[in-house]
């Protein structure tokens, strides 16, 4: 899990977080490691009830933006929950290796007790990763990916 | 669709071609096609300092647009809020604006349904 620095102070992450009430639709398309960090630690810091789309928001992309497996781990299990409504999640043309240590870590019964449903999900696109190239090579990524989705199994596009 | 150009600065000669044009300075809109009012503004530019520009608080008079799509514009203005239709806001490399110390954070976007930025 990814541990972000302190809430951004600057207003754009303020407003970001507080002043969408009918946003549906969030996507960042190939943004810079310093740009896309503090958004996603903006969404991570605001408790659900102070996002204002928290029961609009249905898309979330976040596409091209050099995204690893540990901010895949932190937007599944930290930031996801608090938008009940989102259906799709695209996380495409990232570099994403494994979920491997995610789902290790998923299957420890602590935490598998308190991890997040985020049922509302339908469609995780994670094409282009490297994990999708990785599961074809290693028998062991295919298989925590399975698990991934027999853990996750509202999910049937990814 | 038909496009065309108004050679407002008295640069064009004979020998223009279409390839020739520079579209960075290049705004374009859409307009609806009962009440001629603009419904889709698009203002492009170049990932450039010498081409930012701030969006003028004038653009709230444009009470009937949907959609705007900025390319390198630095500033928005808190104006924004007082477009009652505005669903869709793009914004196309425009890094200074999420930096930007005096984003105006009392801007709500009521209506807002689609925020994208692309760099």
């Amino acid at each position: 899990m990814i541990f972000f620095p302190q809430q951004p102070t600057l207003p754009f992450f303020a407003w970001l977080t507080k002043q969408l009430p009918m946003l549906e639709v969030l996507s960042f398309f190939h943004m810079e490691d310093e740009e896309i960090d503090p958004i996603l630690d903006a969404l991570n810091n605001t408790p659900s009830d102070n996002l204002s789309f928290r029961d609009t928001l249905q898309c979330l992309t976040i596409a091209d933006c050099k995204l690893n497996e540990n901010h895949f781990e932190t937007i599944w299990t930290d930031i996801l929950p608090k938008l009940p409504k989102v259906s799709s999640l695209s996380l495409s043309l990232n570099n994403i290796q494994s979920v491997r240590f995610f789902v290790d870590r998923m299957q420890i019964s602590d935490m598998a007790s308190c991890l997040p449903s985020n049922k509302a999900v339908r469609s995780l696109l994670l094409h282009p990763n490297p994990v999708l190239d990785n599961i074809k090579k290693d028998p062991d990524e295919k298989a925590a990916l399975l698990s991934f989705l027999h853990r996750f199994h509202t999910i049937w596009d990814i | 669709m038909k496009v065309g150009f108004v050679d407002i600065n008295n640069d064009v000669d004979e020998n223009f071609r279409i390839d020739d044009f520079d579209v960075s300075h290049m705004w374009s809109y859409e307009i609806d096609n009962d009440d001629g009012r603009i419904k889709k503004l698009t203002i492009r530019g170049k990932d450039d300092l010498d081409y930012q520009y701030e969006l003028p608080a004038i653009v709230c008079h444009l009470t009937n647009v949907v959609e705007i799509c900025l390319h390198c514009c630095e500033k928005l203005p808190v104006e924004l809020s007082e477009l009652p239709c505005l669903q869709k806001l793009e914004l196309v490399c425009t890094s200074d604006i999420i930096f930007d110390d005096d984003f105006p954070f009392e801007m709500v976007l009521k209506k807002l349904k689609i925020l994208s930025f692309k760099y």
